[in-house]
C-alpha cells in the first residue's frame, strides 16, 4: 500500500506529535517527520498541514529573528492542540490495535 | 522581508508560490510564504528547486490539499497547459538541435545539406528563444515538464559508481571550455585570416575567460543553455573533425620533412611532370620516343600511379612505353581512369648560338655509350 495514502490521514497526528516534543518552525517540523522515518511525507503537506492546525485554533505561533537568514515563525501546541493530541493519539492506539489484529494474526 | 535573502531562483519560486495561491486571503499567503521562504533560505542556492520541490503550481496545490484551502480557480489550472505547449516545445527545441549540427557535421561533404541543417537548427531556436526567455532564469514550465523531472531522478545517486563517474565527468566541465574557446577561436580565424597558430592562441586567450563565464551562467540561468547546447554540439563536431583531418596530414606533413618522397617526376618539387613532349630542333613533335636516366633505366614520369585520387594512389606495374603518353586523368562521372592523349603543341626552341654549342656538344660525347647498352623496350 502506497505510504502517501496512510500518511494522508495521520499527519495532522505526526505533526502535532513532533511539536508536542518541542516548539519548531516549519522545517524543523519536517525535519523531525523525516527523522523519525516519515520519509515520503510532501513538503507542501507539512507546511499546508501547520497552517490548518493553526487556523484551526490548536497551535500558536511566534516569531525569531535570525541574524543571518529571514526570521523564522515557530508554532507550538496550545492547550487545545494537546487536548487534540490526546484524543488523536488515543483513536490512533486503538485503530492501529485493531488493524494489528487484523493483518498480524 | 524575506525576498532580500534569497537568490534570485528561490524569488523565482516564490513569486510563482505567490501567483499560484492569489485567490487566498492575503494575510494567509503572507504566513504560507513566510514559512516557506525560511526553508528555501536553508537550501543550497545552487540547488534546482523545481526537481526538489516540484513545479511552484504543484507545490501550491498539494498545500492547499494539507491545509483545506480551496482547490485553484479553474483560471489558474486553465493557464497551465498553454505554459505546458510552450515548454515541450522548447524542450524538443533543446533535443532536437544538437542531432541537427551533428548530423551536418556528418553531412559535411555535402555543403548545401549541412547548412540547411545548421541554418533549421538556428531556426528552431530562433523560434523557442520568446518562450524560454519569458520562462526565467531557472525555466521553471520546461523543469517542471514529466520527461525531465523523470530525467533527472534517473541520475545516479552521488555514492555508486555510476555517481562517482558523473560527477568525475563534470568535473572535467571547465577543460571543456576551453577546449570549445579554441575550437572557436580556430574557427574564427580559419574564417578570417585563413588560419595560423599565433592569432588562433591569441584570440583563445580572449575567449577563453568569455568561455568559461558563460559555462558558470549557464548553470544559474538555464536559459543560456538553449544556444550554448547547439553550439557546444557543433563545437564537438569541429574538434572531432579537426582530429580526424588536422591530425594525419600534419603526419603527413611531417613525414614529407623527413622523408620527402613523391611520386613521379616534379620540376623542383613543386611542379609535376606529368607527360613529356619531345620535338626535334625545328620544333616538330617526335613521336615513340623513350627516354632513359644517365644508367639506362626508363623514365617513368608517373610515378607507378595510374591515377591520384584524393590521396590514394592505384599503383601497378607499367610496361615502358614511349613519348609523349598522354596524361591519365580522373572521370568522376565513370569514377575510372582514362587517359588523355597529347594535343598539339607549340614550342619555341631556341635558335642554336654561340652559347648552346658546348652545352650541346658534351650529351653528343656520351651519346654514342648509352644506345648501345639499351635496346628499345617492345612493352
Amino acid at each position: 500500500m502506497d505510504p502517501t495514502q496512510l500518511l494522508r490521514g495521520v499527519l495532522d497526528l505526526a505533526v502535532l506529535a513532533v511539536l508536542d516534543r518541542a516548539d519548531g518552525y516549519g522545517y524543523e517540523v519536517l525535519r523531525g517527520l523525516r527523522a523519525a522515518g516519515l520519509e515520503e511525507v510532501g513538503d507542501a503537506s507539512v507546511y499546508g498541514t501547520l497552517r490548518r492546525l493553526y487556523n484551526a485554533g490548536l497551535l500558536t505561533s511566534y516569531v525569531v529573528p535570525s541574524e543571518e537568514g529571514p526570521h523564522r515563525k515557530y508554532y507550538s501546541l496550545n492547550a487545545h492542540g494537546r487536548d487534540r493530541l490526546t484524543e488523536s493519539t488515543k483513536a490512533w492506539r486503538a485503530f492501529a490495535g485493531t488493524m494489528e489484529g487484523l493483518v498480524g494474526g | 522581508m524575506t525576498a532580500d535573502v534569497h537568490g534570485a531562483a528561490q524569488q523565482e519560486y516564490l513569486a510563482g508560490l505567490r501567483a499560484a495561491l492569489a485567490d487566498l486571503p492575503a494575510g494567509e499567503v503572507t504566513e504560507i510564504l513566510d514559512d516557506v521562504g525560511a526553508h528555501l533560505a536553508e537550501l543550497d542556492p545552487d540547488d534546482d528547486l523545481v526537481a526538489r520541490l516540484g513545479p511552484p503550481q504543484a507545490y501550491a496545490a498539494e498545500l492547499r490539499t494539507a491545509a483545506g484551502y480551496p482547490a485553484a480557480p479553474t483560471a489558474a489550472i486553465a493557464t497551465a497547459p498553454a505554459g505546458t505547449g510552450g515548454a515541450t516545445f522548447a524542450l524538443a527545441v533543446l533535443v532536437v538541435t544538437p542531432v541537427l549540427v551533428v548530423l551536418a557535421g556528418l553531412a559535411a561533404f555535402q555543403p548545401e545539406v549541412a547548412l540547411l541543417l545548421i541554418v533549421l537548427a538556428v531556426l528552431l531556436v530562433l523560434v523557442a528563444l520568446p518562450v524560454v526567455v519569458s520562462a526565467g532564469p531557472r525555466v521553471a514550465r520546461v523543469a517542471a515538464l514529466p520527461a525531465v523531472r523523470r530525467f533527472r531522478e534517473s541520475q545516479p545517486p552521488p555514492g555508486s559508481a555510476a555517481g562517482r563517474a558523473s560527477a568525475f565527468l563534470a568535473s572535467l566541465q571547465p577543460a571543456w571550455w576551453l577546449l570549445r574557446a579554441v575550437v572557436a577561436a580556430a574557427l574564427v580565424v580559419g574564417a578570417l585570416l585563413g588560419g595560423g597558430i599565433v592569432p588562433t592562441v591569441l584570440l583563445a586567450l580572449v575567449l577563453a575567460p568569455v568561455s568559461v563565464w558563460l559555462g558558470f551562467r549557464s548553470r544559474t540561468d538555464r536559459r543560456l543553455l538553449w544556444p550554448v547546447v547547439p553550439l557546444n554540439a557543433f563545437a564537438a563536431v569541429v574538434a572531432v573533425a579537426g582530429i580526424l583531418w588536422v591530425g594525419p596530414s600534419s603526419s603527413v606533413d611531417q613525414s614529407g620533412y623527413s622523408s620527402p618522397y613523391l611520386p613521379g617526376l616534379w620540376q623542383d618539387g613543386e611542379r609535376p611532370i606529368e607527360d613529356i613532349r619531345p620535338v626535334d630542333a625545328a620544333g616538330q613533335p617526335l613521336s615513340g620516343v623513350y627516354l632513359f636516366d644517365q644508367d639506362g633505366r626508363p623514365i617513368d614520369v608517373s610515378g607507378g600511379a595510374e591515377c591520384a585520387v584524393g590521396e590514394g594512389y592505384s599503383v601497378r606495374e607499367r610496361p615502358v612505353q614511349p613519348y609523349p603518353r598522354g596524361t591519365p586523368r580522373y572521370d568522376a562521372d565513370t569514377g575510372t581512369c582514362v587517359l588523355v592523349p597529347a594535343g598539339p603543341l607549340v614550342v619555341a626552341v631556341p635558335t642554336a648560338g654561340p652559347t648552346t654549342a658546348p652545352t650541346t656538344a658534351v650529351p653528343l660525347t656520351t651519346a654514342p655509350a648509352a644506345p648501345t647498352v639499351q635496346a628499345p623496350p617492345t612493352g
